[in-house]
C-alpha cells in the first residue's frame, strides 16, 4: 500500500471504472503500478456512502480487495482525505477485525492493533506461498506502532500471546504458552529489545520439562543483528522464587550457537528441584532427590564447546536416600576448565554421606582440569571416630568408561561398633584401620588395584580383588576375596554375644559377593590356629550355639556337662560354600553326610559333629547371629 | 576285544568328549530357556491370558525344546553333560531386578507397549517409538521409565552372567534375552528388527 498520498513517485492506473449506485459507489481498476515495481491487480473498491474524491474525501467501512502476487487480499477501509489542507487518516481492518491499521497525516507512526489474531491462519489466508504447517501456532492481541521516520517498530503496551505451540522435534516442543511481550525493534540499527513474561503452557527440551503455570518466567534482553550473519543475544531469565539467569550467546539462521556464557543463580534449590531439576535427576537414576539452599552455575564457551564451568554452593543440602548420598551445609566452589588449568576448587560441608559412608565436617581442596582430578595436599576426612587420611589422590580419564585412579590413603582407627551400627549389622567390638590402595573404574565397576589391609579384632585382614559395581545404581554389588589372620576369638565372640571362645582365628573368604548389602555368594573357611601363649577354650554357651547351627538345641546344657563353664579344644573349623542362597557347610573332617566343627582338646573331651551339610543361608546367619541359648 | 571294537569305543569317547566341550563354552539352549522363564515371569499378565489356551501350552517353547532334545540322537550321548549345566536363575540381585522389571511392567510399561509408545529394541532394551499421543510432562516421565528399565535390564544381563560364573557370557545372555523379549511380545507390540527398523508383531 502507498504509505502516503503525498509521495512524489508516480502511480499508474489502468482500466478505471466507476459506478455510482444508490447503495454507494463501486470503483474498479484493472491494475495499479506502484513505485518499486509493485503491481496490484483486479482492485475492487466499494464505498457504501456517497463518494466525493476532491477536495475532500471520506468513506467509512469501505471494502477493498485486490490481487497482489497472485494472492487475493481483502480489507475494510476507513479513510478521510482533505487534499487542500494536506490532512488525511486511513484505517484498515482485516475482514474479521483481527488486524487494524491506522495512519494519519499528523502522526509519524502507523498504529497496528491485533485482536486475537491467529498468526498461522492470518498468514495462510493472505500468503499462499508461505508453508504455514511449519509455523508456530500463536494468538496475539495488542497495540503496536511503526515509526515512519525512524523505522522503529514497537509494542505500545504489553502484547498478550496465547496458544503458542511449536514442535521442532519429538524432544523440543513448546505447547500452549501464554503471557505477554513488550518489545522495541529498531529496523535501521537492527536491534531488538524485549521483555517477555510466560505464565502458562509447557515446554519439553530433551530431558528438561517446564510447566510455566507452576514455574512462570520473565525474560528480557536484547538481540543485535550483526553484519556477519550472526545475532548477539543477551538475556536475563527470572523466576521470582528460585532462579536468576544471565546469558549471552550468538546464533545464526541455522540455529548454530557460539560464544555462550551464562550464570544461573538458584536462590531456592528446593523450589528449583521441585519444578525443574527433579525430573531430570529422575531420568539419570536420582529420582526422589531432595535439596535446599542455594547454588550458582556459571558456564563459558570460548570455542563451540563448553570450555569451563563452575558451581558455587551456599549452605546447600542434598539427599537421595536410595543412593545413600547426603550433603549437609555444603558450601564452596567447584571449578572446571577444559583448555587451561582450572582454578582450584574447594568444598566444605557439615556432613557428607557417599554410598552410605559418612564423612563428618571437613574441607576438600582439589583441582578439576579437563578429565583429571587431583586432590591438593594432604587431607584427613573424619569418618565416625576415626578418619580416612589421604596423602595423594589423582584420577584421570574422568569422563571415559575406564577411569584411572591413584590413591595413597590410610584408615585411622575407626570403631567397628559405629560402622556395624550404621550398616544395621550386629554390633562388633574393636577398631578398623589399614591402607587403601588405588582404584580403577570400568563402566559401572570400580576395582581396587591392590589389596586393602585392615587391622581388625587384633588381627589383620587382607581384602583383595575388591570391586564395587553400580554403587549408586540398582542392586549395588561389593565383591572381594578376603583373608584374615590372628583374630582374637574372645573379641569376636563377645561381639556376637555368641558365648566366649578364646584362641586365634584365621580364615579365607573367596568370591565374596555382597548384593544390596546382603551376602550373595562366598566360599569361606574359618579355622583356629594354635598360638603360643593363647589358651583355646570354648564356653558351654558357645558349644550350645555352635550346635544350634546344626539344629540341635541345648547340646550341653541338658547333660551333666552343664556343670563345666568351659572346655579346652584343639581345633575349630567351619566352612560354607554359598550359592543360590544355600550354604554347603563343612568342618574338619568332612564326609558325605557329616562334618566336625570342634575337636576337643582335654577332659572332658567335647567334639561337635554336624550332620546337616546344606542349610539355607538366611537361616544359617540367623542361627549364627541370633543364637538364643535355651537352658 | 578286537581292534574294530576298540577303535569304536575310543571314537565314542572322543565323540562324547567333543560334545561336552561345546556345552562348556556356552549353553545356548539352557540360557535361552532361562531367559524365556524370566521374560515370561516379567510379562506374566500377558502369559496368564495365553495360558487359558491349553493347546498352545503344549506347543510352547519349553516343551518343543524338550521334545527336540529327546528325539535328537546327538543328545543321547550328551544328555548327561547337559544335565550338568545348571543355569542359575536366582540370586539376590537377579531376584531384585526381576521384581522391579515385573512391577514396572504391570504399573506402566505394559500400557506403553500396548499403545506402541515404546517398543523392544534389538539390543535387549526398550526405546520410545512414538510419544506423540502423550502430553509433555508424561513424555518426561516416560523418559525416566525407559531409562530405569534399561538400567535394570543391563544389570539383569550382567548379573545373569555373574551368577553363572561366566561374566564373559554377558553379550550372549543379552542376545538370548533379545530373542525372548521379541518372541514373547504381544501381537501389536513394536519391536526393532535386526536392521533397526520398528515393526509391529
Amino acid at each position: 500500500m502507498p504509505s502516503s498520498p503525498s509521495q512524489s513517485e508516480t502511480w499508474q492506473l489502468s482500466g478505471l471504472n466507476i459506478k455510482t449506485q444508490q447503495q454507494g459507489v463501486k470503483l474498479k481498476l484493472e491494475s495499479v503500478d506502484l513505485p518499486g515495481d509493485y503491481q496490484l491487480q483486479n482492485i475492487d473498491y466499494y464505498c457504501p456512502n456517497e463518494l466525493h474524491i476532491y477536495p475532500h474525501h471520506q468513506c467509512e467501512r469501505a471494502t477493498l480487495s485486490f490481487n497482489y502476487n497472485k494472492q487475493n487480499y481483502r480489507t475494510v477501509l476507513d479513510s478521510q482525505f482533505d487534499f487542500r489542507n494536506n490532512a488525511w487518516q486511513v484505517g484498515l481492518d482485516s475482514t474479521n477485525k483481527q488486524l487494524q491499521i491506522h495512519a494519519n497525516a499528523n502522526s509519524r507512526s502507523i498504529e497496528l492493533k491485533l485482536n486475537e489474531l491467529i498468526l498461522k491462519d492470518f498468514v495462510g489466508q493472505y500468503s499462499q506461498d508461505t508453508d504455514v504447517t511449519t509455523m508456530p501456532e500463536i494468538k496475539l492481541s495488542g497495540d503496536f506502532a511503526l515509526g515512519t521516520d525512524d523505522l522503529v517498530f514497537q509494542s505500545s503496551s504489553p502484547v498478550k500471546f496465547s496458544g503458542l505451540t511449536y514442535e521442532y522435534s519429538d524432544d523440543v516442543i513448546i505447547a500452549e504458552l501464554q503471557g505477554d511481550v513488550s518489545f522495541v525493534l529498531d529496523i535501521n540499527q537492527q536491534v531488538l529489545q524485549y521483555d517477555v513474561h510466560i505464565g502458562g503452557g509447557e515446554m519439553l527440551l530433551n530431558e528438561l520439562y517446564v510447566d510455566f503455570s507452576a514455574y512462570p518466567l520473565t525474560a528480557n534482553g536484547e538481540v543485535i543483528w550483526q553484519s556477519n550473519g550472526w545475532y548477539t543475544v543477551s538475556a536475563s531469565l527470572k523466576n521470582k522464587q528460585s532462579l536468576n539467569l544471565e546469558a549471552q550467546f550468538e546464533f545464526d539462521d541455522s540455529l548454530s550457537w557460539r560464544k555462550l556464557s551464562f550464570m544461573a543463580h538458584v536462590v531456592d534449590a528446593f523450589h528449583f528441584n521441585q519444578n525443574i531439576l527433579g525430573g531430570i535427576l529422575g531420568i539419570y537414576g536420582f529420582g526422589g532427590t531432595e535439596m535446599s539452599g542455594q547454588f550458582t552455575l556459571s558456564v563459558q564457551s570460548v570455542a563451540n564447546t563448553l570450555d569451563q564451568w563452575s558451581i558455587e554452593f551456599d549452605d546447600y543440602y542434598f539427599l537421595n536416600e536410595r543412593r545413600k548420598i547426603t550433603a549437609e551445609s555444603l558450601s564452596g566452589i567447584l571449578n572446571w576448565n577444559e583448555q587451561i588449568r582450572a582454578e582450584n576448587s574447594q568444598l566444605h560441608w557439615q556432613a557428607l554421606e557417599l554410598a552410605g559412608l559418612p564423612i563428618n565436617k571437613s574441607t576438600a581442596l582439589f583441582n578439576l582440569t579437563a578429565d583429571e582430578f587431583n586432590l591438593e595436599g594432604e587431607h584427613s576426612f573424619p569418618v565416625f571416630d576415626g578418619a580416612i587420611d589421604i596423602s595423594q589422590w589423582q584420577m584421570s580419564a574422568l569422563f571415559s568408561e575406564s577411569l584411572d585412579m591413584s590413591l595413597n590413603a590410610d584408615i585411622s582407627p575407626i570403631s567397628l561398633r559405629l560402622i556395624t551400627e550404621k550398616m544395621g549389622w550386629p554390633l562388633m567390638a574393636g577398631k578398623i584401620s589399614g591402607n587403601i590402595p588405588g582404584m580403577v573404574k570400568k563402566d559401572q565397576v570400580i576395582e581396587f588395584l591392590g589389596a586393602l589391609n585392615l587391622d581388625v579384632f587384633e588381627g589383620s585382614m587382607l581384602v583383595d580383588n575388591l570391586s564395587m559395581e553400580r554403587l549408586f545404581g540398582v542392586a549395588p554389588v561389593i565383591a572381594a576375596d578376603v583373608k584374615f589372620e590372628g583374630f582374637d576369638l574372645s573379641l569376636l565372640t563377645e561381639t556376637f554375644g555368641f558365648g566366649l571362645i578364646t584362641g586365634k582365628l584365621h580364615g579365607v573368604i573367596d568370591g565374596l559377593r555382597i548384593t544390596n548389602w546382603k551376602t550373595d555368594r562366598l566360599d569361606a573357611e574359618v579355622y583356629t590356629v594354635k598360638t603360643k601363649g593363647i589358651k583355646q577354650t570354648i564356653s558351654q554357651r558357645a558349644i550350645d550355639n555352635i550346635s544350634s547351627l546344626g539344629g540341635i538345641q541345648g547340646a550341653i546344657s541338658k547333660t551333666f556337662l552343664r556343670f563345666f563353664d568351659d572346655f579346652r579344644y584343639s581345633n575349630i573349623k567351619l566352612s560354607c560354600k554359598l550359592h543360590n542362597s544355600v550354604c554347603e557347610i563343612g568342618g574338619i573332617k568332612n564326609t558325605s553326610n557329616q562334618f566336625t566343627i570342634v575337636e576337643g582338646g582335654g577332659i572332658p573331651n567335647i567334639n561337635i559333629v554336624g550332620y546337616v551339610r546344606s542349610i539355607n543361608w538366611d537361616e544359617f546367619i540367623s542361627r549364627l547371629l541370633n543364637a538364643n541359648y535355651e537352658g | 576285544m578286537n581292534k574294530w571294537s576298540k577303535s569304536m569305543l575310543l571314537s565314542s569317547f572322543v565323540f562324547v568328549a567333543a560334545c561336552v566341550t561345546i556345552n562348556v563354552y556356552f549353553p545356548a539352549a539352557e540360557v535361552e530357556s532361562a531367559a524365556e522363564k524370566i521374560v515370561k515371569d516379567v510379562l506374566s499378565d500377558e502369559n496368564a491370558e495365553n495360558s487359558t489356551d491349553e493347546q498352545s501350552n503344549i506347543l510352547d517353547g519349553d516343551n518343543i525344546r524338550y521334545l527336540a532334545r529327546q528325539i535328537n540322537p546327538l543328545n543321547w550321548f550328551v544328555s548327561s553333560a547337559h544335565a550338568q549345566v545348571d543355569i542359575t536363575l536366582s540370586s539376590p540381585a537377579i531376584n531384585q531386578i526381576t521384581a522391579k522389571l515385573k512391577d514396572r511392567f504391570s504399573v506402566s510399561l505394559k500400557t506403553y507397549l500396548n499403545s506402541n509408545v515404546i517398543g523392544f529394541t534389538n539390543d535387549g532394551l526398550v526405546e520410545i517409538v512414538d510419544a506423540s499421543t502423550l502430553g509433555l510432562k508424561d513424555r518426561q516421565a516416560l523418559k525416566k521409565i525407559v531409562a530405569d528399565e534399561n538400567r535394570d535390564r543391563l544389570a539383569l544381563y550382567r548379573e545373569m552372567a555373574i551368577a553363572n560364573n561366566h561374566p564373559e557370557w554377558e553379550a550372549q545372555i543379552t542376545d538370548a534375552f533379545v530373542k525372548q523379549w521379541i518372541a514373547q511380545a504381544k501381537a501389536g507390540w513394536s519391536y526393532q528388527n535386526s536392521t533397526g527398523q520398528w515393526v509391529k508383531k
